[in-house]
């Protein structure tokens, strides 16, 4: 006994004071020294190739971004970008949990970061507001070229505060999320043509249930989703795109839409036939996808970046399975179309007690010089991807690897090339490919984009959508399993008023008719 | 005393039934678990579609291969264990010669300087002044930062403190008449006599120390310092209901598929799995040390 403790005291104890003394030296030396473990090899790669002379007095500088599954420091992209700017980049994380906090607790306490990546408008707007930002505006003016050239004026606008530009605003790829996928094989075995009006696709699912195409017996299921009401393509039928849709130069909320009863009505119709999931008011995401890829639902609302692993699963339990998503239906007044979404991804500030604003924004300057931004983006011509027809073709697994990662990097889209870039990303699975493509070359009259995308901060939007959001779904849940009536949809419009909803209507149309002139 | 051999026949039904209860109790929390066991060993498409029970489906290493070999694991795997085991070591070590002297009720003054250790666990400065304090000692980004501040825990501290006082007072004046010094008793009589409470408190600790994720969260931002619990969080909410609706898709493209998150789970918990049945007889009587009075 006492030996074994002697031994277990003889093992840990070395073990125990060379970690002491590791942490002592990390801990020693500030600047740099944090990351003594992954810093030393970007360090030797990036003095050897650029100019000494250069390299001397260009600072280190400190950058705090957004929460990714890598390490910043040591993904290529970093290595890239320390090679092409000159800089070498200290890259600290949020973390995935409630960043915004974090931010705060880090802005509050004076940070010495000279670029920070706010996921959060409203983080943002509070920031610019409270005077902790620095003005942009004559740094990029004088130091910012391809700044001005990458970046739109619209753009600019929504990191505009009091006249001043307080950040660069990073662009998401606006695209058509989700849509309806429905197994092309089981409409063939009923004898049916992809439906293209709401009448067709009720005629489909009704063939699907009583014929049973996928030979489930008891377990066979129509169409399944998961506990949202408000589902792409259907609403699209009644012309509601999303929370708010525009007509007649104002932003209507989907509660006062005058097609929202019709659609509720439609769908109260599709669960009282069985032709939707009895069980879909309590499905979680993860559990109308198993009922799709065990190959017992005929129709499920996906978003295009869930295909590759609903394939694998798929081709599995059923092989020779076919689906994609079906094009926008037309509704009995002859409308269609799908929602799209967009707008900033992040904004990219420097805090007022940057030590480097100066370095900070020669630093954007140079990642958005077209040819840098597009080998940060993806990547070379040859080792990374490959053109094919005009279409950007990622190299496995290359491309994955080395520029998997690289939206997490770019601090400003080059906005005319980006989208197309982007694209390569998709590539990385052909049926994820094919689909993105169905739902988003459809005619641009038929894609409607989110009216509040580009809105800068609103407050009272800001702090209730969410909320207002959920009181919405529960609530048409509700109808669509109880019943639709004039008194439900009436009782809707009371409680979203009350819950905050009148006030942010008139804040969304306010800022949205000083959009028009 | 010895129970007799023929215990009455509805005392027999009554403790089999209680047996049988707890049993199921007890496997019935084994089964989450199970379930994240299978879903580690079973390939991606068997998780998507929900085949996966209790049984691994498509049964294969390469999960839990493709979590060992990862490096950010790798770095997380061994920033906790030696967090852990310094962290442990120390704190042992800080407690226990902060405990002794406060079971020494004769020494002048040792009721106030109790009252000092109380009155932290009683109130505290709160986070943001606590993050403060981190930030100008220079120790953000730090992994010291996770370790001094959690030198002495109170409570603990208490404990050992209990234990010293149900030492028999004779047993050091003994020692004392036959000339030890001090240091001499602390060294060969106390010390070896520690030896329960020790283990008590070094899992208290190392348990502590291990599951530690707001401190790491708070004080750490350099990627390359996170300890496995950060790491862990991040990999198992990539996949949550709220992020698959909200997040970008290009977090989703990136994101890690279930069978790897279930791995990551498994691979983080075993070590800390280990430890338990070595100490649980230490646990079982560190729970009762307080209570227990000489």
């Amino acid at each position: 006994m006492s030996k074994k403790k002697r031994f277990a005291a003889a093992v840990t104890l070395p073990l125990a004071i060379s970690v002491i003394l590791a942490g002592c030296g990390s801990g020693g030396n500030n600047d740099g020294g944090n990351a003594t473990a992954t810093g030393s090899a970007p360090t030797a790669s990036g003095a050897a190739a650029s100019p000494s002379a250069e390299a001397k007095d260009k600072p280190t500088l400190k950058l705090l971004r957004n929460y990714m599954a890598d390490d910043y420091n040591t993904y290529p992209v970093n290595q890239f970008l320390e090679e092409a700017t000159g800089y070498k980049l200290q890259n600290d994380m949020l973390p995935q949990e409630n960043p915004g906090d974090k931010l705060n607790l880090i802005m509050a306490s004076g940070s010495d970061y000279d670029l920070v990546d706010a996921m959060n408008k409203q983080d943002f707007f509070n920031f610019a507001q409270n005077g902790a930002l620095t003005d942009l505006t004559p740094l990029i003016d004088q130091y910012g070229p391809n700044i001005k050239q990458a970046i739109s004026p619209e753009s600019f606008s929504g990191v505009t505060v009091d006249g001043k530009i307080y950040g660069i605003p990073t662009l998401n790829v606006s695209y058509v999320r989700t849509g309806l996928l429905i197994r092309t094989d089981w409409l063939e075995k009923v004898g049916k043509k992809m439906p293209t009006t709401l009448d067709e696709l009720v005629d489909v699912l009704k063939a699907f249930k009583d014929q049973d195409p996928g030979g489930n017996g008891k377990n066979n299921i129509p169409m399944t989703i998961d506990a949202v009401a408000l589902l792409d393509n259907l609403t699209g039928a009644y012309g509601i795109f999303g929370s708010w849709t525009e007509m007649d130069g104002k932003l209507v909320n989907v509660v006062n839409h005058p097609g929202l009863k019709d659609y509720v009505t439609f769908i109260r119709d599709l669960y009282d036939q069985g032709l939707l999931d009895k069980e879909f008011a309590t499905n979680k995401s993860a559990t109308a996808a198993e009922k799709f890829t065990s190959g017992r639902a005929g129709i499920y609302l996906a978003g295009w970046s869930s295909i590759p692993g609903y394939d694998e699963a798929l081709q599995k339990n059923v092989p020779g399975a076919t689906y994609q998503y079906i094009p926008p239906l037309k509704g009995p007044g002859g409308l269609s179309g799908f929602t799209e979404i967009g707008g900033f991804n992040k904004i990219t500030f420097v805090p007022k007690s940057a030590k480097h604003p100066e370095d900070a924004i020669k630093l954007v300057n140079a990642m958005l010089d077209p040819d840098t931004f597009k080998d940060l983006f993806i990547g070379k011509e040859g080792e990374t991807y490959t053109v094919e027809n005009g279409n950007y073709m990622p190299i496995a697994p290359a491309f994955f690897d080395d520029r998997g990662q690289s939206n997490n990097f770019v601090i400003g889209m080059d906005e005319a090339n980006f989208v197309q870039y982007w694209q390569a990303r998709l590539q990385k699975s052909k049926p994820m490919f094919d689909n993105y493509k169905i739902i988003n070359s459809v005619p641009q009259d038929q894609i409607h984009m989110d009216p509040l995308a580009f809105a800068p901060y609103l407050p009272k939007y800001s702090a209730n959508s969410v909320k207002l959001d959920t009181l919405v779904n529960d609530r048409l849940i509700q109808m669509i399993v109880d019943g639709v009536s004039d008194k439900a949809i009436g009782d809707l419009q009371k409680a979203w008023n009350d819950a905050g909803g009148q006030d942010v209507e008139k804040e969304v149309n306010d800022w949205y008719a000083s959009q028009q002139h | 005393m010895t129970p007799s051999r023929s215990r009455p026949f509805s005392e027999v039904v009554y403790v089999s039934i209680v047996y049988a209860v707890l049993t199921g109790a007890g496997i019935l929390c084994l089964f989450p678990f199970l379930n994240v066991l299978a879903k580690s060993l079973s390939a991606n498409w068997a998780i998507v579609s929900g085949k996966v029970g209790l049984w691994p489906i498509d049964l294969n290493l390469k999960n839990i291969g493709f979590v060992i070999g990862d490096d950010m694991f790798q770095r997380g795997f061994l920033i906790s264990v030696s967090l852990t085991v310094v962290g442990t070591l120390a704190s042992v070590v800080m407690t226990a010669v902060s405990a002794y002297p406060l079971s020494k009720k004769h020494l002048p003054g040792i009721k106030f300087v109790l009252l000092l250790y109380i009155f932290t666990m009683l109130f505290n400065g709160g986070l943001v002044p606590n993050y403060l304090l981190i930030k100008n000692l220079g120790l953000m980004n730090n992994l010291l930062s996770l370790v001094l501040p959690a030198l002495i825990s109170v409570f603990n501290l208490l404990l050992m403190k209990n234990y010293y006082e149900s030492l028999p007072e004779s047993l050091e004046e003994s020692a004392k008449l036959d000339g030890a010094s001090n240091l001499r008793i602390v060294l060969r009589l106390i010390i070896p006599l520690s030896a329960p409470v020790f283990a008590t408190i070094s899992l208290f600790y190392a348990v502590s120390f291990w599951s530690d994720w707001f401190h790491p969260m708070l004080y750490l931002n350099d990627p390359a310092l996170k300890p496995l619990q950060l790491y862990m969080r991040d990999v198992v909410l990539q996949a949550s209901d709220e992020n698959l609706l909200n997040q970008d898709n290009d977090l989703l493209l990136n994101a890690s598929p279930e069978g790897i998150r279930n791995a990551t789970i498994i691979v983080s918990t075993i070590p800390i799995l280990l430890v338990y049945p070595f100490l649980q007889k230490y646990f079982i009587k560190g729970i009762l040390i307080g209570s227990v009075k000489g």
